[in-house]
Parts: C-alpha cells; sequence; structure tokens
C-alpha cells in the first residue's frame, strides 16, 4: 500500500518543485528585466532614480517608507486615496511637493509590478561614463597676432633701428674726425635724402615694378575694405551662451521653428526665451561634457531655476544674446512671408545651421544684390500653396495671356509676381 | 639737429604705421563698419535693438538693458480669432487639470484639414520628444537623454482633451508650457491629431457640422 502510494508522491513531490523552481525563475525574471521597462513606461517621466525631478528621486524610496510598505503600494496605486488616510509622512511629502508638481498620477500597475520596479531602482547604479565624446567643447584657435603683440614686436623693432641707426652715426663721426685728424681732406657725408636718390637712380627698374605692384596692391585692398562697409557676411560674435545648434538642431532632431516660433507669426525669427530652453532643460541637467553642463547652468541661473530643490526662486537675470543679423533701417524683411508663404528652407539664406555653426553667425552676405538675385532665380512655390489661389485666378481670368506671359520660359518667378519692385522691400 | 628732424620724422611715420595696423584688426564682438549708421538705427524703436542707441536719442544708461518687454499684466490680444483672445481661466492646480479633464472640449470641428494641420504643428513641436507614433521616443529622448513621455497609445491612452489642453498651457510634471509658442487654435489642432494618436479609433468629422460652419463662415 505504502509503495504503491510512494510512487504518485515522489512523482507529486517533483512536479511541485518543478513548478515552484519556475515560478521563482520567472518572478526573478520580471525583476530583473522587466523593472526597467516598467520604471521607463510609468515612472521616469516624472521620476529619475538618483535625483529629484518633477517627483522625488525613487532610489531609497522603499526604506523611507520602511514599515509602511503596504502603504507605499496603494499609494502608487490610488495616490488620493492615501492622501485622504493623513499619514504623517505621506503629509510631510505632500507639504514639500504637491504646491510644485501637483498630486502623483495613479499608475496602472500591479503590485508584482511595483515590486519588480522598486527592486530595479533600488539596484541600480550610475552607469560608467563612456570615454570623452569627441564632441568635446571646440577650442577656440588664437586668430593671428593680438594687437598687443604686434604692437608691442614693432616697439621692439623702433628701438633696434634707432640703436643701430645712433651707432651707424657715431661710426661715421668718428671715420671723420680719425680722418680730420690724420689731417686728410674733410670730405662732407651725403645726406640721407641724396643716398636716397641716388639709390633709386641706380635702381630704377626694380623701383618702378615694385612701386606699381605696391599701388595695384593698395588699390585692391582699399576697393575690397570699402566694398565690406555694412556687408557683415562672417560675423559671429561670441555669445554669452555657447549654445549648440548642432546638437539641437541636428542630432537631436529639434525643429528650428520649435525654439524660433516666431519665425511662424512674424517679421523676425525671433531669439528663443528661456522658458523655451526650459521645457527640455528642467530636466536635462548634465551636457555631454562638463562644459555643457556649466553652459546649462547659465541657463538656471538667467532663470532663476534651483536644481535642487526643483523649484524658481524668482531671481532673473536677462541673457545678454548678441544680435547677428542687422538689415539696415529701410529694408524691410519679414520671415513669415519668406517661411510660410514662400516655403523657403532656413538652411537658404542661414546655411546648414545644424552641421556647421555652434551658435550664431551670419552666413548671407544680406546685401541688396543678394536679395535680388534670389528673387530672380527662384521659383514662386504655387503647388497646392493657399496664398497664391487669388493670383492664380486673375492670371487665368485675364484671358490667359498674361499667363502666358509668365510661362514664357515655364516658370514664375518671384521678381515676375513683383518681387523687384522697389516698394516691396523700401518704403 | 638734422638728426632730431629725422627722429621726429620717423616717430610720425611710426605712429601712421600704428594707426593702420590698428585700424584694421577687426573687434569680433562688433559687426564691422556702416555706411550710413542713421539707416542702421531707426528712430522707431525695432525688436532687438539696443535701446542706447536709438537714433537721435543715444542714452548710455540704457547700454546692454533688456530690449524684449514683457506685455502689461492683464494685457488682452486682439486678434481676428476670438478663441485665441479668450483667456483660459481654470487654474495651474492639480484641480484644476481634473477639472479641464471634465469640461472642456474643443471649440471645433476635427475635419481632416483641421488634423493635418495638426499634424504640421505636431511635427514642428511635439516629434522631437513624443516621437512619430507619439509612443515618447522622439531624438531628444533617445539621443538627448531627456526622460521618456507616457505614450499616447499607453498609459494616457484615455486622456480626455481637456487634460490636453491643460498640459499645453500650463505644462505638467517634465513637459513645459507651450502656451508661448502656440495659439489655442494651434494647441487644439495639435490636440485633434494627438487624439487620432491614441489608437482610439479616427475621430469621425460630423458632415453636417462641417457645413453648417462653411455656411456661418459665408
Amino acid at each position: 500500500m505504502k509503495d504503491i502510494l510512494r510512487g504518485p508522491n515522489l512523482v507529486l513531490r517533483s512536479l511541485w518543485a518543478v513548478i515552484v523552481m519556475v515560478v521563482l525563475i520567472s518572478s526573478g525574471n520580471l525583476s530583473a528585466q522587466d523593472g526597467e521597462a516598467l520604471f521607463r513606461a510609468n515612472c521616469s517621466s516624472c521620476h529619475k532614480i538618483d535625483e529629484n525631478m518633477t517627483g522625488p528621486a525613487l532610489q531609497g524610496a522603499t526604506s523611507r517608507w520602511k514599515g509602511k510598505e503596504e502603504l507605499l503600494y496603494k499609494w502608487v496605486k490610488d495616490p488620493a486615496a492615501v492622501k485622504e488616510m493623513g499619514d504623517p509622512y505621506v503629509t510631510k511629502l505632500l507639504a514639500e511637493w504637491e504646491s510644485k508638481a501637483g498630486l502623483m498620477t495613479a499608475q496602472a500597475v500591479s503590485d508584482e509590478e511595483i515590486a519588480a520596479i522598486f527592486e530595479y531602482v533600488d539596484t541600480w547604479t550610475p552607469p560608467v561614463p563612456d570615454v570623452p565624446l569627441a564632441a568635446g567643447p571646440v577650442e577656440v584657435a588664437e586668430k593671428g597676432l593680438s594687437t598687443t603683440w604686434l604692437l608691442i614686436i614693432f616697439f621692439i623693432l623702433l628701438i633696434l633701428v634707432f640703436s643701430l641707426l645712433g651707432v651707424r652715426s657715431s661710426l661715421s663721426r668718428l671715420n671723420a674726425s680719425v680722418a680730420e685728424a690724420e689731417g686728410g681732406e674733410h670730405v662732407e657725408e651725403p645726406s640721407f635724402n641724396e643716398r636716397a636718390k641716388q639709390w633709386v637712380w641706380e635702381n630704377k627698374v626694380f623701383v618702378s615694378i615694385t612701386s606699381i605692384l605696391v599701388v595695384v596692391y593698395l588699390a585692391v585692398v582699399g576697393y575690397g575694405a570699402l566694398m565690406e562697409v555694412g556687408v557683415y557676411q562672417g560675423y559671429t560674435p561670441e555669445q554669452p551662451i555657447k549654445f549648440n545648434h548642432t546638437l539641437h538642431a541636428g542630432d537631436n532632431g529639434i525643429a528650428c521653428v520649435y525654439c524660433h516660433s516666431s519665425a511662424l507669426k512674424s517679421k523676425h525669427a525671433g531669439i528663443p526665451s528661456a522658458n523655451i530652453c526650459m521645457n527640455c532643460h528642467k530636466s536635462v541637467s548634465k551636457g555631454r561634457t562638463d562644459d555643457g553642463t556649466a553652459e546649462i547652468a547659465k541657463i538656471y541661473a538667467a532663470v532663476g531655476w534651483d536644481k535642487e530643490n526643483q523649484e524658481y526662486t524668482g531671481e532673473e537675470q536677462p541673457i545678454k544674446w548678441v544680435k547677428v543679423h542687422n538689415l539696415p533701417d529701410h529694408a524691410y524683411f519679414n520671415h513669415q512671408q519668406h517661411y510660410v508663404v514662400g516655403q523657403i528652407e532656413c538652411q537658404e539664406c542661414h546655411g546648414e545651421v545644424q552641421e556647421d555653426y555652434t551658435v550664431a553667425g551670419q552666413h548671407a552676405p544680406l546685401t541688396m544684390g543678394w536679395c535680388i538675385d534670389c528673387h530672380n532665380r527662384t521659383q514662386v512655390a504655387m503647388d497646392g500653396n493657399a496664398y497664391y489661389d487669388e493670383i492664380h485666378e486673375r492670371l487665368v481670368e485675364n484671358g490667359k495671356e498674361e499667363l502666358k506671359k509668365y510661362l514664357e520660359d515655364g516658370s514664375i518667378t518671384a521678381r515676375e509676381l513683383g518681387g523687384w519692385e522697389c516698394s516691396k522691400c523700401h518704403y | 639737429m638734422k638728426l632730431q628732424l629725422n627722429i621726429v620724422g620717423n616717430l610720425l611715420a611710426g605712429m601712421l604705421v600704428i594707426a593702420a595696423l590698428t585700424g584694421c584688426i577687426r573687434d569680433e564682438q562688433s559687426p564691422g563698419y556702416e555706411y550710413m549708421p542713421d539707416m542702421y538705427r531707426s528712430p522707431a524703436v525695432e525688436a532687438y535693438v539696443d535701446y542706447a542707441e536709438v537714433r537721435d536719442t543715444i542714452r548710455p544708461e540704457l547700454h546692454t538693458v533688456m530690449s524684449a518687454r514683457k506685455p502689461v499684466v492683464g494685457t488682452v490680444p486682439m486678434t481676428d480669432n476670438a478663441i485665441d483672445d479668450m483667456p483660459y481661466t481654470l487654474p495651474n492646480t492639480t484641480a484644476g487639470y481634473e477639472k479641464a479633464g471634465e469640461v472642456l472640449k474643443t471649440p471645433f470641428t476635427e475635419t481632416e484639414e483641421f488634423i493635418a494641420e495638426g499634424q504640421e504643428i505636431y511635427n514642428n513641436f511635439c516629434l522631437h520628444c513624443h516621437g512619430e507614433t507619439g509612443a515618447g521616443d522622439g531624438l531628444v529622448i533617445t539621443n538627448g537623454g531627456h526622460p521618456a513621455p507616457q505614450a499616447y497609445d499607453g498609459p494616457l491612452k484615455n486622456l480626455p482633451e481637456g487634460k490636453m489642453f491643460h498640459t499645453l498651457t500650463y505644462g505638467k510634471g517634465a513637459m513645459g508650457s507651450h502656451a508661448s509658442q502656440l495659439t489655442k487654435t494651434e494647441r487644439w489642432k495639435v490636440i485633434a491629431y494627438v487624439k487620432t494618436l491614441q489608437g482610439n479609433g479616427e475621430p469621425v468629422a460630423a458632415e453636417v457640422e462641417e457645413t453648417e460652419m462653411a455656411e456661418t463662415a459665408e
């Protein structure tokens, strides 16, 4: 009897052991792998692991709630209900956080999932930073010699010339006195001017060629300098914050008009106000390099953001950006008209900002010739562009004669629609 | 005596050379020479000008003073769109957020065209964080290290449009206010598109209302 029973019992027992093991292993898996995924899906939009963000840092939450684990789990699933219960720790926590971030949103997670999240969070260690990225801060190379150095070198040379001249004159005086003492005839030393004239006369060809070259060179340089008056192409002043367009608009794919949103609505593309920086940098406080972190800290100083307590202090300090693009007073330019209506890409005038520039530089010359040239060759983007419906209708109404005139070369350019009229830009 | 004259002449020549050398060295912080400065300095104040150098009134005490000004508190915008002009009255609190979810509804009929305009706004203003499908996997998240927003077709599947509007207006959690970038009409447009990303079926545009709208517009 016993023997008979023992058989199935053994099978049952081993089966049970296998089930227990499977459950243990699978629950272990839930903790190890899904904790991270669950954290990302449900918590990470408000909580960081090791730093306060919208909500407090999650690492150590289980020890902070020690003895109230059940309450903590309940809190995650229904914060409003736990708030009602009036637990002293919860009240203290809410006093600190609710005014800044509001009450936490109830999360649709099971107890097992909460356990997995806390296990992931508590065992998390900061990743070892990679080898510093090559895209570090670009060292600004010393451009040529500075004015001070040039002056110093010039003065040293000047002193050298004078001392040599002094040596020369005292030597010649010595020579003369020696000659006089020896009773020789006193020879009148030719003056500097006479000697110079003599030298020029002896080297006529060399002197004339050199002077022609010098005159031509000066004329070319002078003409270039005059043509540069009022043209600020390449102007790249140093800005108070070393904002990186390549990183933001290139690598992170942020649209130009996200920050320069007034290009959609006004004449100016606008220097973004610091609240737009804070849309992301409230949560991104570390740069890729220490220099990047320092630049982000400048935004915090400007808007008065207390990173530790995650709140605004009210001490603001405007950022002193340097204006780059300056149009003469009597020329009118409108960003909205070109970007929204004309559908001209930003890069057409500002260059491949997402690849080339760090902060801001003037890519285009912004001369009248440059404007006119573009108006002459740019075809008007009429396809499906409601802004041109009216013009299109009128062209068709006029017996298509006018349309034919425009379409002689198969295209309608901005010039043909009045882009060369003086009063389009000057009024 | 002659030697002294030479020294004076040399010194003068040297000074000329110095002047020429320093005159050609460009200050990186200055744009350069202006041909007719009065054409660059308008007597009428323009955006982003240095108030110290407005033409005919040089006031050094205003040098590098903030030129962008905030509108006076209580300023009401005057556009041709009443929806944009009306103030948003719900407070920036948890209670205001919940209330927005209950009572706030879009004043627009969500036609296909309206949603398409919303998508254009989404691509410019939301895509880099929320991602193409709204899963919270934009480049700012995956590449820029910003914490991920929750997925529209996930934890936010049943987020009501009123709460979205409240969040766009005031910001919530890690997301900042986008009121300075988007008008109220634009906010409703982008919300219309975001609703299609929640995966609860395409919102159907009511044809009757659409024709009514067209009639009133005429």
